[in-house]
């Protein structure tokens, strides 16, 4: 089972490093950490795991409902229903308080567990667990590639839905229903819809698509907790010449970062490929923070894992990691643009996993 | 990660109404000597900021602070990039995007209101960066829980629409179930994707796919066959309030009239809450509610050791599984408390055609 497969790796990392036991924090925007080792999905309120190096695991939550699906959801882990989550968990650390302890991510501890006055010091161990996460097993990455196919189908079906004289809202519902009947219980996507007035994507608001929009997606199907991701701009019509103009450079700059990953190169080196495309193309500007986050990122256990393609991101790609390159930015003339494609690096350089085609999508009659 | 429809519509959220918040906890921040007060916000823990600001988070962390007068400032952890939007969805004075929230938060203490004394609410909850972040800056940092809890009780007119607007739409999202369903796949997103469209912010739908086996109520994946009797929770949030409902279905006359029973027998208990005891002849039950910040928190019920006060005025859910000749029939809907003596009531009663 993977998540017996992935408390085995993380028990033996334990066992190099001398670590007693390990503790994870979770929420439904940190839950890879959680999930790794609890193989718990955690949607409501706050969780924390404890790993020690017996191999026990115990799982403490704070919303009842939660509770009731980690008795089922999480396999064989003791699950704990408490009103204190810091206070509980400190209780079952003061038994291991003379031994070392790494908690990830520490930063997001309650701060009751991180402050002086406790007996037991957590160090951060987030570290650990990232490599964990980054670098993926066959199994996980076997995992990752119908997640991939999922992503691959997801975007079909959206551009079926996106139809103008609807709400961004009502495709979105429309996409959600879609990946619940394959049997997905989770995705994450943003949306966005305009022209030039159009500066990012962000959750679906009531803004109603007209032709001639460019709609982008960012769309993040989950398969036993692994997020597979695909970035494409679709047209409702005809592309017009900017709007052709600009794609070519999105889709010269996603190539360039996808030929740039293999073992060994930095993650900046990735992020560099792509910017200077755009650099090339007098759009430098529009590589900055102002105008874009990153430049692709890690999948896994959650939708932005390390390593960040950012040019001041040193993390060394290695074989195993799953990572979606995409040059998603603004164009001062079209408007945002988005394209990613997913690779998995392999031992001589990199496979693409999505098979949705790397093109500006107009809308079919 | 929040993907339903966010957006501020100051039609059902008026500045004045999110400015009167404002008003009655400055009022009370003055009384205890706070000087500022801290909200600590994420995707999960949102009930704290949406309340005072309407702005919900789709993805990180934020935190939002409330000088004794004027309006909130947020510290959010996204990039300047998604600046716009949260200005477009937020009653706020000014937003700073930082990835180092804590420490940012500590900076503008110092720099506006050096010396402070700072409530940060639900302190033992918010991450320690954040808490250390604010103590290197503060003259002296307390609890700002009590002081939010008073605050929300009773819900103003703006809470209550918004809860009885999420739990219609969770009913319309029940209602599009049908017990003829046998794939528990197609039956989550028949609710899901109704649910969505009627503009609900979140939506988690969990199944008891075979009541006969287990009442336990989980999030399915892949493809599960529907036993012939079977339970959908939906949890949903609508422009950050969170309300559940639970609906029984199955392929059996016998079982409707069963359920139509213990919907009746859960009317007749909630209309005493808060008292609980009417509650004592179910099976289980449990009874969650926002106070401050963390929405749907447990409030009381069989899973819990001890019970916490359950407001007059507020609106709490409800959930019970109730045995009827032999089977388990599970229930729940939201529940707005009464006040002064007044009966409790469903904010939308848990019936539906197929149950009387």
């Amino acid at each position: 089972m993977l998540a017996q497969e992935r408390r085995e790796r993380l028990l033996a990392e334990m066992r190099r490093e001398g670590l007693e036991a390990i503790i994870v924090y979770g929420t439904s925007w940190q839950e890879a950490y959680l999930r790794y080792v609890s193989d718990f999905g955690i949607l409501e309120a706050d969780g924390i795991a404890i790993l020690t190096a017996d191999g026990r695991c115990r799982l403490f939550v704070e919303n009842a409902a939660e509770a009731e699906r980690a008795q089922v959801e999480a396999n064989g882990i003791d699950t704990r229903l408490v009103r204190n989550l810091a206070q509980a968990v400190g209780r079952e650390l003061e038994a291991v308080s003379n031994q070392r302890i790494v908690a990830a991510p520490r930063a997001l501890l309650p701060a009751w567990l991180t402050a002086s006055e406790r007996s037991f010091r957590l160090e951060d161990g987030a570290g650990l667990l990232d490599r964990l996460l980054m670098e993926k097993a066959p199994n996980e990455i076997a995992v990752m590639r119908r997640a991939v196919a999922l992503a691959d189908e997801g975007y079909e079906f959206f551009r079926s839905a996106a139809r103008p004289g609807r709400k961004q809202y009502e495709v979105v519902a429309d996409v959600e229903a879609f990946l619940r009947r394959k049997g997905s219980p989770d995705n994450f996507m943003i949306i966005g819809s305009g022209n030039a007035d159009v500066r990012g994507m962000a959750p679906p608001s009531e803004r109603t698509l007209k032709l001639g929009d460019l709609v982008t997606t960012e769309l993040t199907p989950a398969i036993e907790g692994y997020l597979a991701q695909i970035c494409r701009t679709l047209v409702l019509g005809k592309a017009n010449p900017v709007q052709k103009q600009a794609f070519a450079i999105w889709h010269e700059a996603m190539e360039a970062g996808i030929a740039a990953v293999k073992p060994g190169v930095a993650a900046a080196d990735v992020a560099r490929a792509e910017n200077d495309v755009f650099r090339r193309h007098g759009l430098g500007e529009y590589t900055t923070s102002k105008y874009t986050r990153v430049r692709g990122h890690g999948l896994g256990l959650s939708t932005d894992i390390k390593p960040s393609l950012l040019e001041d991101i040193d993390i060394v790609l290695r074989p195993g990691m799953t990572i979606i390159v995409h040059p998603n930015t603004y164009h001062p003339e079209a408007g945002y643009m988005v394209l990613g494609d997913v690779v998995v690096v392999t031992e001589s350089g990199c496979e693409r996993l999505t098979r949705t085609p790397a093109q500006l999508f107009e809308m079919s009659a | 990660m929040r993907r339903g429809l966010i957006s501020w519509s100051k039609a059902e959220l008026p500045e004045s109404a999110l400015d009167a918040r404002v008003a009655r906890v400055q009022a009370a921040m003055g009384e205890a000597g706070i000087d500022l007060l801290a909200v600590y916000t994420n995707p999960a823990r949102e009930s704290g900021v949406a309340w005072f600001t309407g702005f919900i988070p789709y993805w990180n962390q934020c935190v939002m602070l409330l000088p004794r007068a004027g309006r909130p400032t947020l510290i959010a952890g996204m990039t300047a990039r998604v600046r716009d939007w949260i200005m477009r969805n937020a009653h706020i004075e000014a937003v700073a995007n930082t990835t180092k929230i804590g420490a940012e938060t500590g900076r503008l203490i110092a720099e506006k209101m050096s010396g402070a004394v700072v409530a940060i609410a639900d302190i033992d909850k918010v991450p320690g960066s954040i808490v250390d972040g604010i103590r290197a800056s503060a003259a002296a940092v307390v609890d700002g829980g009590p002081l939010l809890e008073r605050a929300r009780a009773p819900a103003d007119p703006a809470e209550l629409a918004f809860a009885f607007k999420a739990a219609t739409i969770a009913h319309a999202a029940l209602a599009n179930a049908t017990a003829d369903e046998t794939d528990a796949a197609h039956l989550v997103a028949a609710i899901d994707g109704e649910a969505r469209r009627l503009g609900a912010e979140e939506v988690y739908v969990a199944l008891a796919p075979d009541l006969t086996a287990n009442r336990r109520l989980i999030r399915l994946e892949g493809t599960t066959p529907l036993g012939s009797a079977f339970a959908a929770r939906i949890s949903l949030a609508y422009k950050g309030t969170w309300v559940r409902m639970v609906r029984t279905l199955g392929r059996d006359a016998m079982l409707v009239r069963d359920v139509a029973s213990a919907v009746t027998s859960f009317a007749a208990a909630i209309v005493s809450l808060p008292r609980i005891d009417s509650m004592g002849s179910f099976a289980a039950f449990l009874i969650e509610g926002c106070r401050t910040t963390t929405p749907l928190e447990p409030l009381a019920g069989t899973m819990l050791g001890d019970q916490s006060a359950i407001a007059h005025g507020t609106v709490v859910t409800v959930q019970a599984t109730i045995e009827t000749n032999g089977r388990a029939i599970l229930v729940g809907a939201p529940v707005l408390v009464g006040r002064n003596g007044e009966a409790s009531s469903a904010l939308v009663a848990p019936r539906f055609d197929d149950a009387g």
